[in-house]
């Protein structure tokens, strides 16, 4: 199998500013402040405005990657741009990609759709947009996620409220050495699709004994095939960029691949922003001190996808 | 070693800071300081040590170590 060419050449990042505190929402739910900080991980889980749409999200992340890149992102050269989400615009036809292309004055030659994906999301969207790629001799994408679960989660759920949080990031993929994208690994168990889902009121629910299992049984041997898939080791590995479900399940998969402990959820001041996730830490790393870096999401479907990104 | 002390065992590895002394046959693990995320480690890694399958739903079954442990001892091959 040829390399992939495709890299993650650029990534933009928009996180709204308003918040909500789970320290107060713990004490109205009864729930050990304690056990909020060091289990579920999140003390503040961000909230887009009443009015915003996912396309808008998408928007204000491009906006960040624009004043990141200046002239060296030219929309007119876009191939594809792709939308990870399950919170669409409207009642979701047409699809946000489409919505979003016409916002952008995206060209006609620039194809877009949607990906229905949660917190695998953006690992298997690495695949799927540098195949497409391949498959139509492009050379560029955008490849956006925007999932705002505030669309979907009652705010008396103490399973889901305290976690959850709203943002949207773009990733610019272009052929480059930094980060080049690997090989990966996926897999999905339908029979326990129901664990995390929307339920006939629109309302999400999860089961989270449910979702702790398949975490903590799938992940790990996930990420020791994406590693003999790459012919790498554990040992040549910069950084994890787990799926920051909940402190509790980063633990748990750290603890079974020997890896230490975080100190702290990557998102405990903004929440689980399902498939912009991985994206919002990779933004965080520095390039040339994580030349390895092992990516796995994991979640809705229950599925999970990991992947080796590095540098040549 | 009993199944109960086992799980006594998997109970003071997954719970930290645990006094386990206050962790009898009967006593509730809710109050005993032992959560619902506690919980979900502390089947997993039974399922695992005994290979049996805890049924997911069915948590609230399983709310002292008596219960639990009698649970395996029931469906524990040999």
């Amino acid at each position: 199998m040829e390399n992939n060419p495709f890299s993650v050449a650029g990534i933009g990042v928009y996180i709204p500013e308003s918040r909500l505190d789970n320290t107060a929402r713990a004490e109205r739910f009864d729930y050990d402040p304690a056990s909020l900080r060091d289990k579920i991980g999140v003390l503040q889980t961000a909230r887009k405005a009443p009015g915003e749409e996912t396309s808008d999200l998408c928007v204000k992340a491009l906006e960040n990657l624009t004043h990141k890149m200046g002239d060296a992102l030219d929309l007119a050269e876009i191939d594809l741009i792709v939308v990870v989400t399950q919170h669409p615009d409207g009642c979701g036809l047409p699809h946000t990609s489409a919505i979003l292309h016409g916002k952008l004055n995206m060209p006609k030659t620039c194809f877009a759709f949607d990906i229905s994906l949660g917190c695998s999301g953006y690992v298997s969207a690495l695949a799927t947009v540098s195949g497409h790629l391949m498959a139509i001799g492009g050379q560029s994408a955008l490849l956006f996620t925007a999932d705002p679960y505030s669309k979907s989660l009652s705010e008396g759920d103490k399973n889901t409220s305290m976690i959850f949080g709203d943002a949207a990031t773009v990733t610019l993929i272009t052929p480059g050495n930094s980060w080049k994208i690997g090989r990966f690994d996926s897999g999905t168990i339908g029979q326990k699709a129901d664990a995390l889902e929307r339920d006939t009121e629109g309302v999400l629910r999860m089961n989270g004994r449910a979702v702790f299992n398949f975490c903590a049984l799938n992940v790990p041997p996930s990420i020791h095939r994406v590693l003999a898939l790459n012919c790498v080791e554990m040992s040549d590995i910069d950084s994890f960029a787990l799926h920051p479900g909940s402190k509790y399940i980063v633990d748990t998969i750290s603890k079974r691949l020997g890896l230490p402990k975080p100190e702290s959820l990557a998102c405990a001041e903004y929440g689980n922003t399902v498939s912009s996730s991985i994206p919002i830490i990779l933004n965080g790393l520095e390039r040339l001190q994580n030349r390895r870096i092992i990516v796995s999401g994991f979640g809705v479907g229950l599925g999970w996808a990991s992947c080796l990104l590095y540098s040549e | 070693m009993s199944v109960e002390n086992d799980i006594r065992k998997i109970i003071s590895d997954a719970v930290v800071g645990l006094d386990m002394d206050t962790v009898t046959r009967n006593a509730l693990f809710a109050d005993v300081g032992i959560d619902s995320l506690d919980i979900a480690t502390i089947l997993l890694e039974a399922q695992e040590k005994f290979n049996v399958e805890i049924p997911e739903g069915q948590e609230d079954d399983f709310d002292t170590l008596g219960k639990l442990a009698a649970f395996i001892e029931d469906h524990v091959d040999g």
